[in-house]
């Protein structure tokens, strides 16, 4: 925690609660019944009470450790980089481009939109410990651990099986000198299929060095404690600064030597790939600006083999099959972004609002703006609103049919995935329900329930995700206060998932519900 | 403390450095500016430069795809730390963006100002940005009234300045018939909950206007505008093609709507409030067209206190000149030996003596371990005493010119007193980095000599650099002279103890 932070909540302990009005419905006027030509645009907005009431964005804790990396032209690697460190409890990764030209870009676009990179243009040529320092003092606030580590490097815990369970083990280490193990070609002449964690696992002497001076090192340090960052260690503080009652404020302040760290963690150095990669490698300008590297005989001695990276195999392939079952342009940002909050904005309840009101306005076509205002049900993520203040008369499949909810999908960068038959629901002992399957389960999306229902009693309409694995998600529901003709879109999951069908419930005090439209969107 | 680091203490050599603090709480900006943008390139500049001289300490840019030349444009406020771009390929969520930043960089600004590219921030008086912010004790979000400007007679885009081509402004944009004025927020990471885009929502409602009084934080459209300290105007339409041309375009925001149309003749007032600026606007664009374009290190206009040099010009000077006076035929990155240690320099100086080196003229410069330094630095030779013009001054002594045998010339200075300084009249480039190379034959009659680096700039000597040579013998050396690109017109090099000094090379190289 930084220092700012810490003053602040000594300042002030209990963070305060924002003192906006109620959340969702200000400014809306319910039960107007003309339809003005030019849409009304003050204030569409309705606030979802699930992220107000909380204090700055800046404290929202959760990345508990990032890895910088500057890159030139390395997608080939990106992907199985990114995902085993991922999968080994990474939560971000700032990547600094150094001037890519090779689709790094388009690989990583799914990555950066669901907020698990964030990709730093860096075109300055030899630029590596400008692009560490500046991670180290813009992004440092921004996380407990930061690891500067290549793309070639690996951290692969030697007994545990994540890497957060290494760092917990030394809250009190700002500098964590990670011992780096060099591979060498390990037989390959050319590049082999699959993983480079598995293909290679021959230690070699590739750098030349004196085997009596210990291994290189990486660091990963905490930067509450470092005062500037080089490409193989770190400086640690050796001034804190001081509170205005003359005392310092605290800040881990060990460093911790490789010699102590080599049962406990190393660094997979994959220096030279295949014999074909090295020698393409050694000519190409690295980020520090330096000469040609000198070459290697293919026959380079091995010194041991080291297989402790594969074991984290399976679950590098599992999180590269994650990773490619996202939306590569999903309609939020960061639904993997492993922050405890980041502000989630109701677009879909503001274009449903539209959706809906236009339906109802008699529109054909749809419009960027209500037609007029609704009162909106909802309090969550979505938009529930009462066609009975409307003189709108529902009709089987009116909502998902138009070409409102096309525009509501092509809004919020989705599609109507499946929708059901116009359909009467008996309640026996107050309760129904029905469900929706998914037409591509195997995919990661969000999901909204789209509906126009008409109840002669007061109603609660339930909705919950069945997923791939047999786990199911949250429980959202709706009150739908009145018989009426009522019509909404609740928004599912806060984040994507596998889900394989979706089921609805009904529940009140009434008999029968005409269920007139019922369809899921699917979107990001 | 690095290896490196404990070893030098061992040896005695670490000079006694004031102590550090943890580069993320030393110092931090005051106002950053955020904006998210799409092919702007050719907009950027004077956006840019007129924020820079307003007092804006870094620009947050988020790059939604651009492909046109954005990045060349960037380049140099890049590479010298003015502006952060990150790539963020989300399509219409400005907002993801405006949160991005303050998450991921709130932490390294007191405030943050949400400025599009057609947006320019205008302190009504002659104060900086962060003077005006000063007057917001306890603002956690400022809200700021736009005023938007309108053709102002260009049907066509005209050459020049955005701001200095549109005067006129009206109430009436962009929506004919109304009054609306638009907010845009800056707010206070420190206090800030979520952002939208004219609007955030702050931790305890601490929301202004720019006279200081307390506003509605949900207003999009601001029910009482003001415009004092400080004012946004917004180049909403700039010329007729322009603006017909925008409409059909696609904007970063969710509620992109098609823009209604602005009739040329639009009734509007002129507003000269930004004209105070415009000078420093233009000075700053030619300044920054001056530098080089890659410069050896990140960051030497990023106004943060305590940002590490992060370059390796010593570590790449201790193998220039360690492998020079080792003999080795090719440039390699490895060290012969370790130099001399200089305290307070960057750079290396070896004694050729210890190592049997023998000096000859142009020996050194035509080396191809200073080839090496030359390329990777981007550098350029801006004097060298082999072409010696201007030729080289002497204070306090008298010049020789000494032939050696098939090698050249080398210039021999006597010097009258113990002491004394060569100047070399000239500084290269304007604003350049600069580093000395040379090839130095001391004869000190009590050692040691100290040396003192001077540079000349705007007419008055600056000392930079001071160390000693032990005493007697040649000395090979390459001593960087500043951190950030200075332009100076003369080097003065003091050799303080010295009785002679045979010059056999000497070099003022600039680099960015």
């Amino acid at each position: 925690m930084t220092l700012r932070r810490r003053l602040s909540r000594a300042m002030n302990p209990s963070p305060g609660v924002p003192t906006v009005g109620s959340p969702a419905v200000d400014g809306a006027v319910g039960g107007q019944r003309k339809a003005p030509r030019k849409p009304p645009r003050k204030n569409w907005r309705s606030r979802p009470p699930n992220v107000t009431g909380r204090g700055a964005l800046i404290d929202e804790p959760g990345l508990r450790l990032a890895i910088v990396c500057i890159v030139k032209n390395e997608a080939d690697y990106l992907e199985e980089w990114l995902c085993f460190h991922f999968a080994l409890g990474v939560d971000h990764v700032f990547l600094y481009d150094n001037g890519s030209t090779d689709g790094t870009f388009e690989l990583l676009e799914t990555y950066a939109n669901h907020g698990l990179v964030t990709i730093v243009n860096w075109p300055l040529p030899g630029g590596q410990l400008g692009a560490y320092n500046h991670a180290l003092r813009f992004f440092g606030p921004s996380v407990d651990w930061l690891a500067f580590v290549d793309v070639d490097e690996f951290i692969v815990p030697v007994k545990d099986d994540d890497i957060p369970t290494i760092l917990a083990r030394y809250p009190e280490a700002a500098d964590l000198r990670m011992p780096r193990a060099e591979f060498g070609f390990s037989g390959h002449r050319t590049q082999p299929v699959g993983l480079v964690i598995e293909a290679y696992a021959d230690i070699a002497n590739t750098d030349g060095r004196d085997a009596s001076k210990g291994p290189r090192v990486k660091t990963a340090l905490q930067p509450s404690g470092i005062s500037s960052v080089d490409i193989h260690s770190s400086t640690v503080a050796d001034a804190l600064p001081q509170l205005s009652d003359g005392s310092t404020v605290d800040a881990p302040r060990e460093t911790v030597e490789p010699s102590e760290l080599m049962e406990v963690v190393q660094v997979n150095h994959y220096y030279t790939r295949s014999w074909e990669e090295f020698e393409a490698k050694r000519f190409r300008g690295s980020a520090t600006g330096r000469l040609p590297r000198p070459g290697l005989p293919f026959d380079l001695a091995t010194i041991r083999v080291d297989t402790k990276a594969q074991r984290f195999a399976p679950q590098t392939r599992a999180m590269m099959e994650r990773i490619h079952s996202l939306a590569p342009k999903p309609f939020l940002y960061g639904s993997q972004l492993g922050l405890s909050h980041f502000p989630v904005p109701n677009d879909l309840g503001r274009f449903a609002e539209f959706a809906i009101v236009n339906m109802s306005a008699g529109f054909e076509e749809a419009e960027r703006g209500p037609a007029f205002r609704l009162k909106n049900h909802y309090p969550a993520v979505g938009f529930v609103g009462d066609l009975g203040t409307t003189e709108y008369e529902a009709s089987p499949g009116c909502l998902s049919s138009s070409d409102h909810a096309r525009a509501l999908a092509d809004h919020v960068r989705g599609e109507v995935c499946t929708t059901s038959e116009a359909t009467e629901v008996v309640l026996e002992s107050g309760s129904a329900s029905l469900s929706l399957d998914v037409s591509a389960p195997g995919q990661r999306r969000r999901y909204a329930l789209g509906f126009v229902i008409s109840t002669d009693a007061p109603l609660r309409l339930s909705a919950q995700n069945k997923r791939h694995d047999g786990s199911t998600g949250a429980s959202v529901s709706a009150e739908l206060t009145t018989d009426s003709t009522w019509a909404g879109v609740l928004d599912l999951d806060e984040r994507p998932h596998p889900v394989e069908r979706v089921d609805v419930s009904f529940s009140g005090a009434g008999t029968t519900v005409r269920v007139l439209d019922l369809f899921l969107l699917s979107y990001g | 403390m690095s290896a490196g680091r404990r070893l030098g203490r061992l040896l005695g050599r670490v000079d006694e450095r004031p102590a550090r603090m943890p580069l993320m709480e030393r110092g931090r900006f005051d106002v950053c500016v955020m904006a998210i943008l799409k092919d702007e390139a050719p907009n950027m500049e004077e956006w840019l430069c007129h924020h820079m001289a307003i007092g804006v300490d870094h620009f947050f840019l988020y790059d939604n795809g651009s492909t046109d030349e954005l990045h060349e444009v960037l380049r140099p406020y890049a590479d010298y730390g003015v502006v952060t771009t990150v790539y963020f390929p989300m399509r219409g969520l400005q907002r993801d963006a405006n949160n991005h930043v303050v998450r991921f960089f709130g932490d390294t600004t007191e405030w943050i100002a949400y400025v599009d590219i057609d947006e320019f921030l205008v302190p009504e008086n002659d104060e900086s940005i962060s003077e005006v912010m000063a007057r917001y004790p306890d603002a956690e979000q400022v809200l700021l009234s736009r005023k938007e400007f309108c053709y102002s007679g260009h049907r066509t885009p005209p050459t020049g300045l955005v701001t200095e081509n549109y005067r006129e402004h009206s109430v009436q944009v962009p929506r004919v018939g109304t009054s609306e004025i638009l907010a845009k927020p800056i707010i206070r990471p420190r206090g800030t909950a979520r952002v939208g885009i004219h609007n955030a929502t702050t931790v305890h409602g601490r929301t202004v206007n720019t006279a200081g009084e307390p506003t509605s934080e949900r207003a999009t459209v601001i029910a009482d505008p003001s415009y004092a300290n400080l004012q946004m105007n917004h180049y909403f339409t700039k010329s007729w093609q322009e603006f017909q041309a925008k409409r059909n375009r696609a904007t970063t925001s969710t509620h992109s709507f098609q823009l209604p149309d602005v009739p040329f003749d639009i009734p509007a007032t002129v507003d000269h409030v930004i004209d105070r600026w415009q000078p420093r606007t233009r000075a700053l664009m030619d300044e920054m067209g001056q530098l080089s374009r890659s410069p050896s290190r990140y960051g030497s206009k990023l106004r943060l206190a305590g940002f590490p040099i992060s370059d390796m010009f010593g570590r790449e000077a201790a193998a220039a000149v360690s492998n020079e006076v080792a003999g080795l035929a090719e440039a390699s990155k490895k060290l012969s030996f370790r130099p001399l240690p200089i305290a307070g320099a960057r750079g290396a100086m070896a004694r050729g003596e210890d190592y049997d080196y023998e000096a000859a003229p142009g020996r050194f410069l035509a080396s191809p371990h200073l080839a090496q330094e030359l390329a990777w630095l981007q550098a350029d030779v801006a004097w060298s005493i082999a072409v010696d013009a201007p030729p080289l001054e002497v204070d306090g002594g008298s010049l020789d010119e000494v032939e050696v045998a098939e090698e050249g010339v080398v210039v021999t200075v006597r010097f009258d007193g113990q002491g004394g300084s060569l100047i070399i009249p000239e500084g290269g480039l304007a604003l350049r980095c600069h580093a000395l190379a040379y090839v130095l034959r001391v004869s000190a009659p009590a050692a040691p000599v100290d040396v003192e680096l001077a540079v000349r700039e705007a007419g008055g000597w600056c000392p930079v650099v001071a160390y000693p040579m032990p005493g007697s013998g040649t000395y090979v050396g390459l001593i960087g002279l500043e951190k950030k690109p200075r332009t100076i017109d003369a080097v003065r090099i003091t050799l303080d103890g010295a009785s002679e000094v045979a010059v056999y090379d000497l070099a003022l190289l600039s680099f960015g």
